[in-house]
Order: structure tokens, then C-alpha cells, then sequence
């Protein structure tokens, strides 16, 4: 042993070389590894949150707005679920029909729901399966008529014109634990 | 002739050269990275900003990606667009870069519907 000491400082290295690799092992990722790194569900609220007015737009001027704005959430869906977030969403459209009012709602909350829509005065209840839409017409409302929208724990009343189509979203965006929700009138 | 101190000493530096083989190994493969900006951010603001000018719509549209790309500088960084749509089809090249920041862009249209995602790829 008396003989060994530049043995011993070898030994020594070598362990505290292993002990330095596990340490950093566990510390520090790769830097090679190619990691995407997506924008963030606010960036996406901010963009959906002005896209659905054009959705609707373009889908009125085709004449087809409910097919529009079905087809344009289900893409959303489809970019979200990409990035790994949840989107869901439910949208209610008023629309002129011979001075009465239809409105149509959209359902996209992951399951079925019932949603009590109140249009100044009047009250009527709408079933809607996930990813359909259901559509009642209220008789002569007046021009300008409060709408008011109840599911779930969400109630909403708002101050519309009748012969305007009018479009109200309301969005939630998730991914893990981050939840960010917004809403759209227009 | 016995020369204990200079075997000593050589085992010693031996010793030291290899633990620097080890930290200096360990430093190629691995790195602390710097706190980086998020670029993600900054592709989802440009993107805003051509579409605020009204010039994002029309090359969309067309898949024009090398247009888009040719209004896009973001020093120090390369970039490139992709355009998808609801098929997931897409136009544009992927880079080969490493560390890929995605910024991405919805739109339902410009003069009828047909909805596309912008990705800018900064790297």
C-alpha cells in the first residue's frame, strides 16, 4: 500500500468521472435531439378568435354558413389536436328569416348538451348531439331583441339586431394544465 | 535507481488528463443550452403582421411558399413556410435543422372558404 498513491489518484478519477457522467447524465438533455417547440395556446386563442368572424363571413357569402362554421371548427380541432391541444368550442348563429329569427347552435364541447336560448321574452330548449347543430326559429322578435344563452353553468345575455346575422363563440383551448378560454361576437 | 517520485508524479498527471478527457468529452455531447427567446412568438407575430397587410391571404391561397418566404427575415435564423390543408396536405419544404421552433397560422380563406395552416419554421 505504501507504494500505491498515483494508484489511488486513478482510482479516484475514474470515480469521480463516472460520478460527474451520471450527475450530468440526469441534469442535462442532448443537445443534438431535433425538439419541434409549438406556439402556445395563446397564440392560437388570439388567431381563432379572429378567424371565426371570416369563417362566417365567407360562409354567408356561399350561402352555406352552418356548414361553414361546422367545417371550420372541426379543422381547428384537427390543427389543435396536432399540437397536442384541446379545443373545444360552441357557437350560436341569429339569423333573419321572413322578420322571424333563427338561431342555430353548434355544439363541439365533446359531448351532448342542452342549451336554453331566451330571445326576449320567449324560451326554448335545444338538444344538441357533439359535433351537430340545431337550429329553432323565434316568431317576430323585435329589432333589437336580448338573447339569452344557458348550458351547463354558462349563461350569456346579449344585445343583438335582428336583421343582421350575428355570430357568438365561445372557445376553451387546453393543453395539460394550461386552459385558456375566450369568446367571439360579431 | 529508484525513482518512486517520478512515477508518482506521472501516475498524478495521468490522472488529471483523464478526468479532462472526461469533462472535455462530456462537453461535446453535451451542452448547457443558453436561455433562448421565444421564436414561436416571434414566427406567430409575423405571420399576423403579413396577414395584417394583406400579404399572407393571397399567397396562401396559391401555396406560393417561396413568395411568403422571400417577405420573411429574421436575422441570424433560417426559415421556411409549409401550407396545409384540412387533408393535411402540405407545400413546402422541411428543414434538416435542429432545434425547430413552429409558429403557426390558421385561416378560413380569402375570397371563398377554404381553410389552411401556415407553419413558419425558424431555425
Amino acid at each position: 500500500m505504501k507504494g500505491m498513491k498515483g494508484q489511488f489518484f486513478l482510482a479516484a478519477t475514474f470515480t469521480l468521472a463516472i460520478v460527474f457522467f451520471l450527475g450530468l447524465s440526469s441534469q442535462i438533455s442532448p443537445a443534438n435531439i431535433s425538439v419541434p417547440k409549438t406556439a402556445s395556446i395563446t397564440y392560437l386563442m388570439d388567431n381563432v378568435k379572429s378567424e371565426y368572424p371570416r369563417a362566417a363571413n365567407l360562409g354567408l357569402n356561399e350561402s352555406k354558413i352552418i356548414e361553414t362554421l361546422t367545417n371550420f371548427t372541426e379543422f381547428v380541432k384537427e390543427e389543435a389536436k396536432g399540437r397536442g391541444i384541446s379545443f373545444s368550442t360552441i357557437f350560436v348563429l341569429t339569423e333573419n328569416v321572413s322578420n322571424n329569427l333563427n338561431v342555430t347552435v353548434g355544439n363541439f364541447l365533446g359531448y351532448a348538451t342542452n342549451v336554453s336560448l331566451n330571445v326576449s321574452g320567449e324560451t326554448k330548449n335545444l338538444y344538441i348531439v357533439d359535433t351537430g347543430a340545431n337550429s329553432t326559429l323565434f316568431s317576430s322578435p323585435p329589432e333589437s331583441f336580448t338573447l339569452g344563452i344557458s348550458f351547463n353553468t354558462t349563461e350569456k345575455n346579449l344585445l343583438l339586431e335582428k336583421y343582421k346575422a350575428n355570430l357568438y363563440v365561445i372557445l376553451e383551448l387546453r393543453k395539460g394544465g394550461n386552459i385558456v378560454k375566450g369568446e367571439v361576437k360579431s | 535507481m529508484k525513482r518512486k517520485g517520478f512515477w508518482r508524479t506521472f501516475e498524478s498527471v495521468l490522472a488529471v488528463i483523464i478526468l479532462v478527457f472526461f469533462v472535455l468529452a462530456l462537453g461535446v455531447r453535451y451542452s448547457f443550452l443558453p436561455p433562448q427567446m421565444d421564436l414561436s412568438a416571434v414566427g406567430y407575430e409575423i405571420l399576423k403582421d403579413l396577414d395584417n397587410r394583406g400579404e399572407l391571404r393571397p399567397y396562401v391561397m396559391n401555396n406560393q411558399t417561396g413568395v411568403l418566404e422571400s417577405k420573411i427575415s429574421i436575422p441570424g435564423r433560417n426559415h421556411a413556410i409549409q401550407i396545409c390543408d384540412f387533408g393535411d396536405a402540405c407545400y413546402g419544404t422541411s428543414p434538416a435543422g435542429e432545434n425547430v421552433w413552429v409558429s403557426t397560422y390558421i385561416i378560413a380563406g380569402e375570397n371563398f372558404y377554404s381553410p389552411r395552416e401556415v407553419r413558419l419554421l425558424i431555425w
